[in-house]
């Protein structure tokens, strides 16, 4: 955009901010890639007569849909990892339409 | 510590989020070691020393004391950012950065001569600490912001403004520089004369710091007499 690209400053200042998204989305994305994905299931099954359940992570990998059995003593942790990877994946998003934002305004060159 | 206290206008500086940290942080007596640094200084510049400058970037900065003796936790800075919705993640250099929504925290630390030290492990905060050269004018020159129902550290003006007349000179980016320099620029035009000359008698500066202050005070068109250099 020609009015920005006229004030150094201004568009400095943007460009920065554009940097900063950036380096906020790999830092973003490099945490939550420690946290697992995918939805926690509970499947259960009858078996002699008895009821038993247990946990499975179920998460996509490319086009495979994988389900990992996930112990009684994790579920918890599971849970919460699940829980805070959604958090780092909504600012992951907000931080890119920051970016896709900041890019209409610099152009493509940015 | 010179404390400045409020007027009507002076009780929203800030947006709510970063009202709420200053908030906090204050409450867990954190501006005993730290101070606001950065561009989120100038809303307390503009309101209490009457200089306007708008712009600001969306990352605040806090300079945090190195208390070398201080290794049990005074207060799990870390844990309070989180309880407040601020998601840690840690940079490629090993930075430790906290964001919530468009904003993100970071802390920095002196870092003394042209040593590296890496990054600085602040035990009594759980925290850990960008060291960056000059921080120490900054934090010699303290002014506490009461702003009614919390109070905010921020560095004197004129201690801003000789820190940015310095770093600006080392920056790579020129559109820093230029926002280094527009700020001092800014800052200059309602400067105590008095404070300035107190930095400048307080901190011994070296022969190429000194080269960069001809050059920011060139740039702004800044005398040279008033900062005490012939």
């Amino acid at each position: 955009m020609k009015v920005v690209e006229k004030d150094q400053i201004i568009s400095g200042m943007l460009r920065d901010e554009y940097q900063r998204c950036q380096e906020m989305v790999g830092d973003l994305e490099r945490a939550a890639s420690a946290l697992p994905k995918g939805s926690l299931q509970q499947r259960k099954k009858c078996y002699k007569g008895n009821e038993y359940s247990y946990y499975f992570l179920k998460y996509r990998d490319g086009v495979r849909s994988i389900s990992k059995h996930v112990a009684e003593k994790d579920v918890e942790v599971v849970k919460e990892g699940i829980a805070l990877r959604k958090k780092y994946e909504q600012q992951i998003k907000g931080f890119k339409s920051r970016m896709a934002y900041l890019k209409k305004i610099l152009g493509p060159d940015v | 510590m010179i404390t400045i206290h409020p007027t009507s206008t002076t009780l929203h500086l800030f947006p709510g989020e970063v009202e709420e940290l200053l908030r906090q942080l204050d409450g867990i007596g954190f501006f005993d070691d730290a101070m606001l640094v950065g561009s989120w200084v100038m809303p307390l510049y503009r309101e209490l020393f009457g200089m306007p400058y708008a712009l600001r970037t969306l990352d605040i900065d806090f300079a945090v004391k190195i208390v070398r003796s201080a290794t049990s936790l005074r207060s799990d800075v870390e844990r309070i950012l989180i309880d407040l919705g601020y998601l840690p993640s840690v940079s490629q250099s090993g930075i430790q950065r906290f964001s919530r929504e468009s904003f993100t925290v970071e802390f920095i630390a002196h870092r003394r001569g042209g040593r590296n030290d890496g990054i600085v492990l602040l035990r009594n905060w759980n925290l850990t600490a960008c060291p960056l050269p000059f921080v120490d004018i900054l934090q010699r020159f303290p002014f506490r912001a009461d702003l009614g129902t919390f109070g905010v550290v921020a560095p004197l003006p004129e201690a801003y403004f000789v820190h940015k007349l310095i770093v600006c000179q080392r920056r790579r980016e020129t559109g820093k520089r230029d926002r280094d320099l527009e700020q001092c620029e800014t800052i200059s035009r309602k400067i105590d004369e008095e404070r300035l000359a107190g930095v400048m008698g307080a901190v011994k500066f070296s022969k190429p710091v000194i080269q960069a202050l001809r050059l920011s005070c060139a740039a702004i068109d800044f005398p040279l007499q008033a900062l005490g250099i012939l």
